[in-house]
């Protein structure tokens, strides 16, 4: 008489439930709480984000249209490069009001800069999703199968990282032609290999732990394994690594647009303002001082809640 | 006529007999050209004479002849007023024929290293970083103010500003329009406006659409608020543009009236061309600072603001510098920002270089009618009717809207308030020989950029040009600080009273490698240029472009691609 042999239990208890994850966030969000700096990076950020979705709202006047032509203006002589007139600090009350001046075109520099905004969060947010989105697939992916899918991803990965980033960048752009979208496209695509390690990485050590040989062995798809099991729990670096990559993103942005790579005139990219007021910095220099501060402000604000995030997420450093 | 016996070949036997040592590779050089070009010959004497078969190749030159060791004759083919402006620019500089040959007409041997007659010799070229001049104390004129003259260079002008502040350069070239201010606020420095003796324009090419519209090609030129370009993007001394040449150029056409500004009949017009509006459009430019275009970037944007009312939706894309001039004139640009300084102050040097027999592509398919006119004031020795002829050019580039000729830019040049012999020239071609400096025993000199070579012959660019008249002269040369004429090589020249024989007398002087000038050294440095199919025809790139601007054509052209 033969006896069916029994099954081992296996142990899933480690799988992240609902409730657990919304605990982990809730925590996490605790942890964001109590670190000064991240508090300041949230508010930053959260600022930049108000002007940059109200800035058709706020901005005084249109930021491609030169002030040249307008009769409120005549009389007022050289316009171009005009510095900042405020009337509360003395500006004469007769000569409209321009908070950051006029650029070399006699544009409105408070309004540019506003618009500018908009620009940055854009190529910030939209490069970093499509190189995390791309960055993370192609890292799963390697880190689950390994073998020979693995050895092939990973090394055209270490192609990519071996180029400066920015040289990379500009290779990109150059073949693509210059714009904003090709500027977008390209740094989205230096930031890859990054994510593509960071997740392997999380994805090698968590394939491991028992929950997964649990469902793998419970026969799940290697789609619900992948997406389901392990990616919600590699993701945790990754939001750091996003978050800290919108600020270099944003530099990166600049740096293109101020060597003519990037955002193409009239658009009032800060980099492209940065650009186009270099020459002048002595003569006059709000053409470079606002912009410049702008994207200072902005990156600080993405490293500060980077850099709070990893420390929230950080076990050993809750700990403490 | 020593020299002259030492490089003719049917002079050989007789050189030897007199003991001349003849170097070898000159031997072989003279032979060479003179095997190879039915044009060359060499009199028992050991004189070359350069001639083509007949005037039917289209240039202007018919022969140039060592009459002897000190006289050069050119034949024309056509009686020619600019001629003495023409032989006064820096391309046609003279070499010494030996170094010609022994370069093979080009090379970095050739334009890393020209030798001249001029008042500094070239010291070092470091690449990248500066190059230096050292005193040539053989000059015929008079001698250098300091032993040593350094060129250097720094595209951004605020960066310029700053190193002439620091002291650590003696002048600069083209300082920026917002610092004119600055510089002439502070006593340490000194400001010399140059006139604007240039041309900026917004090109226009027909071959390409919608600019093969003509209704568009005027709606542009009465969309362009001039005078707002002018008022708020150029510096001091500089004025609107109404017809394609400054007004202290002769051929300049007296109360001309261009395509006023009417940005309603701009519009009417765009309406009337029967193109589904707006239109798209690409505008092109180089960032590149020049006298008649000192802020690229705003004017292409403010251009961009001006046409965006009257339906034309402009997408400015910038490009390097060299790429951007080879596609202008290879006609693969639609629209574009360009410009022309004077070379030599003559209508043709404006007229004939954009729209004459031997321009580019630039504005697409040319116009017959224009250069027939553009030849025929160019052969007539008549000044009234060479100003009505020009007068009818000007006519027909607005009614046919072939470029909208914008400004003439002002420009300058700055100096320490301490250097003595301070001049700009409406040229721009400073010269450093008469700057001295009571604080050291050099010169330093900043301009926007490096020059790609030094033989001068094969350069356009004015960074190149303005090293290149210190090292090497022409047979005549500007005054310093103006456009007249004065002697150079030649201290004497005259013209029959035909108009197509000119004579010219050279001095006693001396080349940099210590070797005596002479006639045939003349002829070879023009030779080599003239003739497209002569073994030395090498230069930098091989295009000789000026040739062309100056003569109208090569002789024995490589014939056209089919």
């Amino acid at each position: 008489m033969s006896t069916t042999p029994p099954v081992p239990k296996l142990d899933t208890s480690q799988a992240p439930s609902h409730t657990r994850q919304l605990g982990a966030l809730r925590e996490l969000w605790k942890n964001l709480r109590r670190n000064k700096s991240a508090n300041l990076g949230m508010i930053i950020i959260a600022f930049i984000v108000i002007i940059a979705l109200l800035a058709p709202v706020i901005a005084p006047y249109d930021p491609l249209q030169p002030m040249l032509d307008r009769q409120d203006h005549r009389g007022l002589g050289r316009l171009p490069g005009r510095p900042p007139c405020i009337h509360v600090l003395g500006c004469p009350a007769e000569e409209p009001q321009h908070f950051m001046g006029l650029d070399l075109n006699a544009r409105d520099m408070f309004s540019r800069v506003l618009w500018g905004a908009q620009y940055s969060l854009v190529v910030g947010i939209s490069s970093v999703a499509i190189g995390i989105i791309i960055g993370s697939l192609i890292g799963m992916v390697s880190g689950y199968f390994g073998g020979w899918v693995d050895g092939i991803l990973m090394r055209i990965m270490d192609v990519l990282l071996a180029f400066p980033s920015l040289i990379l960048a500009i290779a990109i752009v150059s073949f693509a032609g210059p714009g904003l979208q090709n500027a977008l496209v390209a740094i989205a695509i230096v930031s890859i290999p990054v994510y593509a390690r960071l997740a392997r990485a999380s994805v090698l050590s968590i394939k491991e732990m028992e929950y997964v040989t649990a469902n793998r062995a419970l026969g799940a798809t290697h789609g619900r394994m992948l997406f389901v099991q392990i990616l919600p729990n590699a993701l945790t670096p990754l939001i750091v690594q996003a978050t800290l990559g919108i600020g270099s993103v944003v530099l990166e942005a600049a740096a293109l647009s101020f060597i003519g790579l990037g955002a193409q005139p009239p658009l009032p990219e800060w980099g492209a303002i940065l650009s186009e007021g270099r020459n002048y910095v002595f003569t006059s220099p709000h053409l470079v001082f606002f912009p410049g501060i702008a994207i200072m402000i902005t990156v600080l604000g993405f490293n500060l809640l980077g850099d709070g995030l990893r420390d929230a997420l950080d076990p050993r450093l809750n700990r403490n | 006529m020593k020299k002259a016996l030492r490089f003719a070949s049917a002079a050989l036997l007789a050189a030897a007999a007199l003991g001349i040592a003849i170097p070898a590779f000159a031997q072989d050089g003279i032979s060479t050209m003179e095997s190879n070009s039915p044009n060359m010959t060499v009199s028992d004497d050991g004189l070359i004479t350069y001639a083509a078969e007949s005037c039917d190749y289209g240039g202007q030159i018919l022969s140039i002849t060592a009459v002897d060791a000190s006289t050069v004759q050119f034949q024309l083919c056509g009686p020619d007023g600019a001629f003495p402006q023409k032989v006064a620019f820096s391309s046609v500089g003279i070499q010494p024929l030996e170094h010609l040959v022994a370069t093979g007409g080009g090379g970095e041997a050739l334009y890393r290293n020209p030798i001249g007659t001029g008042p500094y010799s070239l010291g070092q070229w470091n690449l990248g970083t500066e190059i230096v001049l050292n005193r040539f104390d053989g000059y015929w004129g008079d001698p250098a103010g300091e032993p040593t003259a350094i060129f250097r260079w720094l595209p951004e002008a605020a960066s310029r500003l700053v190193e002439l502040q620091a002291g650590t350069v003696d002048g600069i070239d083209n300082p920026g329009p917002g610092d004119f201010g600055v510089i002439a606020a502070d006593p340490n420095l000194s400001l010399h406006e140059r006139p604007g003796l240039n041309i900026f324009y917004l090109g226009l090419n027909r071959d390409i659409a919608p600019f093969d519209n003509l209704n568009v090609r005027l709606a542009i030129a009465h969309a362009i608020d001039k005078q707002r370009i002018v008022d708020n993007f150029y510096p001091p001394g500089s004025s609107v543009a109404n017809q394609f040449m400054p007004p202290d150029i002769f051929g300049w056409t007296e109360g001309f009236e261009d395509s006023a500004y009417d940005p309603e009949l701009a519009q009417q017009l765009l309406a009337e061309s029967g193109l589904e509006l707006p239109l798209e459009v690409t505008l092109n430019y180089r960032d590149v600072v020049r006298g008649y275009l000192p802020t690229p970037g705003t004017v292409a944007q403010d251009i961009q603001a001006q046409l965006a009312p009257i339906g034309i939706n402009v997408t400015i894309e910038v490009m390097e510098s060299g790429t951007f001039l080879d596609a202008s004139d290879a006609g693969e640009l639609s629209l574009y920002l360009l410009g022309w300084g004077a070379d030599y102050p003559d209508a043709t040097n404006f007229m004939d270089v954009h729209f004459g027999r031997g321009a580019s592509a630039q504005f697409g398919e040319h116009y017959t009618e224009i250069e027939d006119l553009l030849i025929a004031a160019g052969q007539e020795s008549d000044p009234a009717v060479r100003l009505e002829q020009y007068a009818q050019v000007n006519a027909l580039i607005r009614d046919n809207a072939i470029t909208v000729p914008i400004a003439h830019g002002g420009s300058g040049v700055a100096y320490r308030a301490v250097i003595e012999g301070q001049n700009v020239s409406p040229l721009g071609n400073e010269s450093l020989a008469v700057l001295s400096d009571p604080d050291d025993d050099n010169i330093i000199f900043m301009q926007n950029g490096e020059p790609a070579g030094l033989y001068c012959a094969d350069e356009t660019d004015g960074e190149a040009l303005r090293v290149c008249e210190q090292i090497t002269e022409p047979l005549l040369g500007y005054e310093i600080g103006g456009t007249a004429v004065v002697p150079a090589l030649a201290s004497e020249w005259s013209a029959s009273e035909d108009g197509l024989t000119w004579t010219f007398n050279l001095r006693e002087a001396q080349f940099h490698d210590g070797s005596a000038l002479d006639a045939n050294d003349v002829v070879i440095s023009y030779a080599v240029q003239w003739d497209a199919s002569n073994p030395l025809h090498v230069g930098r790139d091989g295009s000789f472009t000026y040739w062309t601007y100056l003569f109208a054509a090569f002789l024995n052209p490589p014939p056209a691609a089919e």
